[in-house]
């Protein structure tokens, strides 16, 4: 198992390196210099050319690409991530500030999925009729309907017209705990709806398929309780495409969070990202893209951990 | 067919076993079962009954979808909940039909339990074959997480698992077929059970294995007195098991009897037609090339080579950082025109490896490989197109290896299409119908579909699809292994037949000697990936040499319940001999 988990971090290592390798490239094959739109911004105009030189010189675009290449690694390594061209304060405390509020959000998202989601699912397995197709309608109305609409509903129902939760803002968790948890719970559970569809058809049908198991026919033949048999065998064995779906729904979460971030005004990792993308502000946008992908491939490496942790035949091979 | 099919529903059932004077350990009574599907109900079994009792082992025989493993899913009420269930069964003393959800799980497992198929299934992947056997003596004795394990350990050593402390904690993927079948007889028999249930438990194993679990069913249950009621398609098993025996057909029973009864004197005319139908690997020799293919009365030492295969090498690639598998090592084997070659091993030898490397669906890692004249054994997949009409395969399983979404016809076409001489639609079509009539089969069933089919019909396609081009080399990998008995006959009847027709070579892969003796002239020995003995049919099933190729013979079981009890003695002998030996 130890040897299953060391292969999966190094090979997540290798990926992150690629990952970064193509961003640093991309970044400088888009067309346009940087130096001459923060000297001359959207208005057009012509910037001198000392003017340009110097900003190139801050910026380290003067040297040779390779350098710039080394210079970029050894920078995002020791967790340097450049500094703002709007403002010049440097990215990753930016980053560090914002980061742990968006993947709170994901965080009681995902955990609303495992929690209200397998549930439902092996509920529609297990029942059939009437209540499969009842919680068939609702999921597939929560995979349907986007986020901001869910949102926004939400606001309505909650904050405006019942008054139970704030309809948005950020309160300190160190400061004041109580209104913290009122301001998370809104836009979680609006993040949620979609995983949670997900989430349950996956586990509806991944447990429709694991009932018929031979194995399950045995787990009765033992005398095995019906509840028994369902947790131990039927549900253990129809979590792995449970977890796999979870594991790429969080990208998607990821990417909802902007949405949402906006319609509750939650001062995010999301937010900062279209602000930078507003203003242009390059070293901004490529540190949270390095982060974002970060995340993406530390969740792929937990998943496949998962695997080896569910199924004893993935770990040997 | 239909004729006889009818002849035989209205013959009577045979009953030639008289009640005894004790109560049943199973009693099943006017046993009907019916299920739901598609808003019409399918009878699977009618008005079934039979008793088991203490001691002895009951076999109950017959064909796929003859019912006999839904009539002993019913004795623990384990039939999905779509069953509609008539009649009555006690199991061990208690009214099954009637019985309380927690009555039933106090029964299962304790008083009586079920061993299945196919024990990778069987068995969940997730748990160790310790905590899986632990569950079931837990779930019925109050005994400690530690305790079950000693225990556990016990009742492997017991059904001769190798190594048992070090076994407990590993999973089904890390055992052997053999083995985890032990271990699922250890999880069954935990509880000492009155009666216990084999649903044809050595039908996914190779035949050494399945002498070694016939043994042992046998060994546990003369030292436990329990009654087992021991589900097969295979009369040879049933010769070999059986102190007494149910015949079942289209869900009924019809014929009951003492083993030696049955086979000495099969009352039931499907008793008889099952019996006629089992392949036997003769005793005594016959004459030599009795069923050598018609294509000319040249000897065939003197007919040129087909396929030659020398030192030949094939090995699966491994995975980045890992080796990869030799699956085949320095086989040599020869087939002439118009000859059958059997090649005959047990799951894993490397048989089927041989067979799809010879029609090129495979690249040979070392060694040569001449087929017609060219040698393929490392041309690639494009190189080797060209040459594709020339060998034709069949695989084992018709249901899958047949698009279900293609009709049979389109099928049988694809072939003729793709390499066939340019031909109009019509002229496909007239030739498709030749084929089909070739193989016995309407050819106006053109525009069906594989489902509308039986297993046997579409096996039947398969070949005609094999042989649309008229091969020089049919390589037939199992073909028949996936079938009735009954269907199995028919089918090599078939083959047989088109190969003395048309004169193609064959290479006829099979782990089922008597089949094997059937057909072919030559056979080859396969063991772990070489080749332990090769030569004439009479040479090698008659004065076989190799000690392997001796104990696959003798592990074969034959539809001879005294023959079978004589080798059972012969085999604990030498078992014996081993022991003291060592």
């Amino acid at each position: 198992m130890l040897r299953f988990i060391v292969k999966r971090c190094l090979l997540g290592m290798l990926l992150a390196f690629i990952v970064l390798t193509l961003i640093f490239l991309s970044l400088h094959l888009v067309p346009g210099d940087p130096a001459e739109i923060i000297l001359t911004g959207e208005g057009g105009g012509a910037a001198s050319p000392e003017a340009l030189a110097k900003v190139r010189a801050q910026l380290g675009l003067d040297q040779s690409l390779w350098n710039q290449y080394v210079n970029y690694l050894s920078g995002v390594l020791s967790g340097d991530l450049g500094s703002s061209f709007r403002d010049n304060s440097p990215v990753t405390q930016a980053v560090a500030e914002r980061l742990p509020r968006t993947l709170e959000l994901v965080a009681v998202a995902v955990l609303l999925a495992l929690v209200v989601g397998i549930p439902l699912g092996s509920l529609a397995a297990k029942r059939g009729g009437v209540i499969d197709a009842t919680i068939n309608l609702v999921t597939s109305t929560g995979i349907s309907v986007p986020v901001y609409v869910i949102g926004t509903v939400l606001v309505l129902v909650f904050s405006l017209k019942l008054g139970w939760f704030p309809a948005g803002g950020f309160r300190a968790a160190e400061t004041d705990f109580g209104g913290h948890l009122q301001r998370v719970l809104l836009p979680a559970v609006a993040l949620s709806f979609g995983i949670i569809s997900v989430v349950s058809r996956m586990t509806r049908s991944a447990v429709l398929e694991v009932i018929s198991q031979d194995y399950v026919r045995t787990a009765k033949a033992i005398g095995l309780s019906r509840p028994v048999v369902f947790r131990k065998h039927v549900l253990r064995g129809s979590l792995n495409p449970v977890v796999t779906v979870v594991g790429l729904q969080v990208g998607t979460l990821l990417g909802s969070t902007v949405l949402v971030e906006r319609i509750f005004n939650w001062p995010g990792l999301s937010g900062l990202l279209v602000e930078a993308v507003l203003q242009r502000d390059y070293p901004v946008v490529q540190g949270i893209v390095i982060v974002i992908s970060v995340i993406f491939i530390l969740i792929n490496i937990i998943v496949d951990i998962s695997y080896g942790l569910l199924d004893p035949r993935v770990r040997t091979s | 067919m239909s004729n006889n099919m009818s002849e035989n529903l209205a013959a009577a059932a045979v009953r030639r076993c008289p009640p005894r004077d004790e109560t049943p350990v199973l009693a099943i009574r006017d046993l009907s079962v019916s299920f739901g599907i598609g808003g019409h109900q399918v009878q699977a079994i009618k008005d079934v009954s039979f008793d088991v009792y203490r001691g002895e082992i009951l076999a109950v025989v017959g064909e796929s979808g003859s019912g006999k493993s839904v009539s002993s899913l019913a004795a623990l009420r384990l039939l999905p909940d779509t069953a509609d269930v008539s009649g009555s069964v006690t199991t061990a003393g208690l009214s099954v039909l009637t019985a309380s959800e927690a009555e039933m799980e106090a029964l299962r497992g304790d008083s009586a339990s079920m061993i299945f198929q196919e024990p990778m299934t069987a068995m969940n992947p997730v748990y160790t074959i310790g905590q899986q056997i632990g569950a079931a003596l837990r779930a019925h004795r109050p005994v400690s997480r530690k305790e079950a394990q000693s225990r556990t350990i016990e009742m492997l050593e017991l059904v001769g698992m190798p190594e048992p402390e070090r076994r407990v904690n590993q999973y089904p993927h890390q055992l052997s077929g053999g083995q985890r079948q032990r271990a699922m007889i250890a999880m069954a028999l935990i509880c000492e059970p009155q009666l216990l249930i084999a649903d044809e438990p050595t039908t996914a194993l190779d035949v050494t294995v399945q002498a070694e679990i016939l043994d042992l069913i046998k060994d546990i249950q003369k030292k436990t007195g329990m009654a087992v009621v021991f589900i097969t398609h295979d009369m040879g098993v049933v010769a070999d098991i059986a102190d007494r025996v149910i015949v079942m057909q289209k869900g009924m029973v019809v014929e009951e009897a003492f083993v030696n009864e049955l086979f000495d004197e099969p009352r039931h005319p499907y008793s008889r037609k099952l019996l006629a139908a089992v392949p036997r690997l003769t005793v005594t020799p016959q004459p030599a090339g009795n069923v050598t293919a018609g294509l000319s009365d040249e000897p065939q030492e003197r007919r040129d080579v087909v396929l030659s295969a020398k030192d030949l090498v094939i090995e699966y690639p491994g995975r980045l950082g890992r080796r990869g598998f030799r699956a085949v090592e320095k086989v040599s084997f020869e087939i002439r025109r118009g000859e059958i070659l059997g090649l005959v091993g047990e799951s894993g030898s490397g048989k089927s490896t041989v067979g799809r490397c010879a029609v090129g669906l495979l690249q040979a890692t070392e060694g040569e490989l001449n087929v017609c004249g060219h040698d393929i054994s490392r041309l690639s997949a494009r190189n080797i197109r060209p040459l594709r009409k020339r060998f034709g395969i069949v695989f084992q399983d018709p249901a899958s290896s047949l698009n279900p979404r293609a009709s049979i016809g389109d099928s049988i076409a694809e072939p003729l299409r793709l390499h066939g001489p340019r031909s109009s639609a019509g002229d496909i079509r007239k030739k498709v119908r030749e084929l089909l009539e070739s193989v016995e089969l309407p050819g106006s069933w053109y525009e069906r579909y594989p489902h509308e089919l039986s297993g046997g019909q579409r096996q039947r396609i398969g070949i005609a699809r094999a042989i649309s081009l008229e091969p020089e080399l049919l390589v037939a990998d199992e073909p028949t292994s996936a079938l009735d008995v009954s269907v199995q006959a028919k089918v090599l009847e078939i083959l047989v037949e088109l190969q003395r027709r048309m004169g193609f070579s064959c290479l006829f892969i099979s782990h089922d000697l008597a089949v094997v003796e059937s057909l072919a002239s030559n056979v080859a020995v396969m063991r772990k990936g070489s080749i332990v003995e090769t030569g004439s049919i009479s040479q090698v099933l008659h004065q076989p040499q190799e000690a392997y190729t001796k104990r696959l013979i003798a592990a074969a079981p034959i539809p001879d319940p005294r023959e079978q009890r004589r080798r059972t003695l012969a085999r604990q002998a030498a078992a014996q001999e081993d022991r003291i030996a060592s």
